[in-house]
């Protein structure tokens, strides 16, 4: 017995060093981390869990697509100049950012609060995988690279968190339900707020990232300039979202952006059914597919600021 | 209690310590046996009620039906009394596990008919979760009560170890399907630590996860993504998927088997081989010599003989093969898609036997056109046990055979990493097969103890999808 409990202990230990000096070579090499993409990426998508799960750039050869779950544009900022510097084949930056977080600009009339609207929601699906696609830069990567230690454990926690948020089964076409004992609205908001403080997802603290959100897309479109790089503000598909977000607020906001940036509208883009949403503002992985293979066919549909407004009567 | 989670290596090593703690005290096995026994017992019923704890009353109804019916045949002094015991034995049984797995099935079948004659029928459903495994320890038990009626087995009069016997947590929810002859007497019987027989068990359970956690589970990234959606999948991708999941279910089913047949080696007790190396089958018959041989030899002994087997006219042989597996494929699921996959399997068999295929032996490059045509035929088959319904298994073999413009939506890395896990499984496979694994350097210690065991887990542990994944033979 005694010879056996050694043996595996050999084993465990052996195992376990192999792998921690494979994993401490990533690791000390992440500060020189080689962002070199492949040639053929010459779109960059960065943005928050929106457009982690609207794009898929295996579907869309030339796109790379680093925005990540659990993350604002604020948070993944700080990659985009190195990318650029890295990869000078790369021609353009979609952008996209919370943009249901300007709601204080204009006139909503609810509280923008993702988890209470939950509760007014149709049902949808939920599926439960993370983005599997977008695998250039993993997340170990990734969060070490831009993130404080920690701020990079707050953000692990957060996404193990979010990851119950409403998460289930994907079910056949013609049933919804919402298969997660979480999913309670109300009850949901009020535990997180409890764990979290009052200022989780309070109107305060919505506020402070929209300041932060929009700081951060004159940045990045800043950044896009000094290399010559074509910046897009990329709208992903929302559902439904007339109650609770003012379209006057944002334009008068948007106007004062430089009037060559590009437009990609997706927000009203039509899916076959509610089954491609994950919720009101993200898709699920079949949404993303979905949507990916109508851009990687048709190439992606950006027009001139001035023209979007116009087109928005504004 | 899944064996991928953390939950149960926990649970494992603890029952091992105590188990063989407790022995290593007394300095006579013998007066421990009862007190290990009763703690496996403990074990395996916490074990399975980490499931569903209510669902344990079945399984100990189960024992103790199958339990009682052995007693009174053993007692019965006519072959009738016998017969008539075994029968309520089988009867209570099957009753158990057509309420809580067909009862809905059939239901919707009379249904769904009556309706198509345009006759409205409302039967009352049922709303009951499928207890887990409860195809196997009702098999299991079944088996028992059939050897005592035919003498192969006396009766056990221990109810403990009986209920050990049907409930060990190694092999109760999804197999191997052990024969009382085998388990039953090893719980009687004091075995002293084995150093060879628990090492064999440790790298045995490593190869398991292995085969699930490197290979099912990342190829099961892929399948869920296809089958789930069809519509949006066509040609390659759908071709692609069928493929991963021949290699999904048999990463994920043999590799549950593999670390159940390590856990009991570990505590020292043998289980029977229930792979071997299915994929290097030289026709359809071959194929059920080496998948899931514990099912196929249950239904080969229990339902094939008894009908008359080969041992009949041919069309009676036919007829016997078409049956087994028909009821195989019932066993497998309340669908009618398990049922079609069964029947599948029944008629190639009865193809290849007028053929006599079955018999042939091959070799050389005859003998890989054989394994590369049986493949195919298994990989046919399976689009119906992963489909959802006949229709979508239908539309995913036509998608299978139309030329589509093809994308692998989850990335090179992901079909990378599949391929060589699924190519460290074939060439360790190949070399069992062609027994290249009785040569020197394979049975030096250093590399079959330590070196061997350390690449697995390292492979694990670099390789490895650790997001939970459900074994899929669960489900049955």
């Amino acid at each position: 017995m005694k010879r056996f409990i050694i043996n595996i202990l050999i084993v465990l230990f052996g195992a376990i060093g192999i792998l921690s000096i494979m994993t401490w070579n990533e690791a000390t090499s992440l500060q020189r981390a080689n962002f070199k993409l492949p040639q053929k990426k010459h779109i960059a998508a960065i943005g928050p869990s929106t457009t982690a799960r609207a794009l898929n750039d295996s579907i869309i050869g030339g796109l790379f697509n680093m925005s990540r779950n659990a993350v604002w544009l604020s948070d993944v900022l700080p990659l985009l100049p190195k990318l650029l510097d890295e990869n000078p084949q790369i021609d353009t930056v979609l952008i996209n950012h919370g943009r249901f977080l300007f709601i204080h600009m204009g006139q909503a009339k609810e509280e923008p609060s993702l988890h209470l609207l939950r509760e007014k929601l149709p049902l949808f699906f939920y599926d439960k995988s993370q983005t599997n696609w977008n695998v250039l830069l993993s997340d170990i990567d990734f969060f070490a690279a831009i993130l404080t230690p920690d701020f990079y454990n707050m953000t692990m926690t957060k996404k193990s968190e979010l990851s119950d948020f409403g998460f289930g089964h994907k079910k056949k076409p013609e049933k919804y339900f919402i298969d997660c004992p979480q999913l309670t609205g109300v009850a949901e908001y009020d535990s997180l707020k409890k764990k979290h403080g009052s200022t989780f997802y309070s109107k305060e603290w919505i506020l402070k990232n929209c300041a932060d959100e929009e700081a951060s897309v004159r940045k990045a479109i800043e950044v896009c300039k000094q290399r010559n790089v074509v910046p897009v503000l990329f709208f992903t598909p929302l559902y439904n979202y007339s109650n609770w977000y003012s379209w006057d607020g944002f334009c008068d906001f948007i106007k004062d952006y430089d009037e060559n940036i590009l437009i990609a509208d997706y927000e009203d883009f039509e899916f076959p059914d509610l089954s491609y949403r994950s919720d009101i503002i993200h898709l699920n992985e079949f949404g993303a597919d979905y949507l990916s293979t109508d851009i990687a066919r048709k190439g992606l549909n950006a027009i001139p600021l001035k023209e979007w407004l116009k087109n928005k009567g504004y | 209690m899944l064996f991928n989670s953390y939950g149960f290596l926990c649970f494992f090593p603890l029952i091992c310590i105590l188990y063989w703690g407790i022995r290593a005290i007394s300095k006579n096995g013998e007066k421990t046996l009862t007190i290990r026994n009763l703690l496996l017992l403990a074990g395996s019923y916490y074990f399975y009620m980490c499931w569903q704890p209510k669902y344990a009353l079945l399984l100990l109804l189960s024992t103790a039906v199958t339990y009682g019916a052995a007693l009174l045949i053993s007692n019965s002094k006519t072959k009738p009394q016998k017969k008539t015991w075994l029968v309520a034995a089988i009867v209570l049984n099957l009753a158990i596990l057509f309420f809580y797995k067909y009862y809905g099935f059939v239901t919707n079948t009379i249904t769904n008919t009556f309706n198509a004659m345009g006759i409205a029928i409302n039967i009352p459903g049922l709303d009951v979760l499928l207890p887990v495994g409860i195809s196997f320890y009702i098999f299991q038990a079944l088996g028992y009560s059939i050897d005592v009626y035919r003498g192969d087995i006396k009766a056990e009069k221990n109810f403990f170890t009986y209920a050990l016997f049907v409930s060990f947590f190694p092999q109760l929810v999804a197999g191997p399907i052990e024969r009382s002859t085998n388990l039953l007497n090893q719980f009687k019987e004091d075995h002293e630590f084995n150093y060879d027989f628990a090492i064999s068990g440790f790298k045995l359970m490593l190869w398991g996860y292995f085969m699930k956690l490197c290979m099912a589970d990342r190829a099961a990234l892929y399948v869920d993504k296809v089958f789930n959606n069809l519509d949006n999948h066509e040609g390659y991708s759908t071709l692609l998927a069928s493929f991963m999941f021949t290699l999904q279910i048999y990463g994920d089913f043999a590799g549950y088997t593999f670390i159940a047949i390590g856990c009991a080696r570990i505590l020292g007790f043998s289980l029977h081989d229930n792979f071997r190396r299915p994929y290097f089958a030289t026709s359809i018959t071959d194929f059920w010599r080496r998948w899931h041989i514990s099912l196929s030899t249950w239904f080969r002994d229990y339902i094939y003989f008894p009908l008359g087997g080969s041992r009949t006219t041919k069309g009676k042989t036919y007829r016997n093969l078409l049956i087994t597996f028909g009821i195989s494929g019932i066993w497998h699921g309340a669908n009618w898609t398990f049922i079609l996959w069964g029947v599948i399997h029944g008629v190639v068999q009865c193809i290849e036997r007028a053929c006599g295929l079955n018999k042939k032996e091959w070799h050389s490059w005859k003998k890989a056109l054989r394994i590369a045509i049986t493949i195919f035929i298994i990989n046919l088959a399976w689009v119906l046990f992963r489909a959802n319904s006949i229709n979508d298994a239908i539309t995913a073999i036509c998608q299978m055979f139309s030329p589509s413009d093809f994308t692998l939506s989850l990335g090179k890395l992901w079909l990378s990493m599949t391929m060589i896990s699924a190519s460290i499984i074939f060439i360790y496979e190949y070399i069992e097969e062609h027994q290249v694994n009785k040569l020197a350097i394979f049975n030096n210690k250093i590399i079959s103890n330590y070196v061997w065991p350390t690449f697995l887990l390292v492979c694990i542990g670099g390789l490895g999808v650790f997001e939970g994944g459900q074994f899929i033979y669960f489900q049955f």
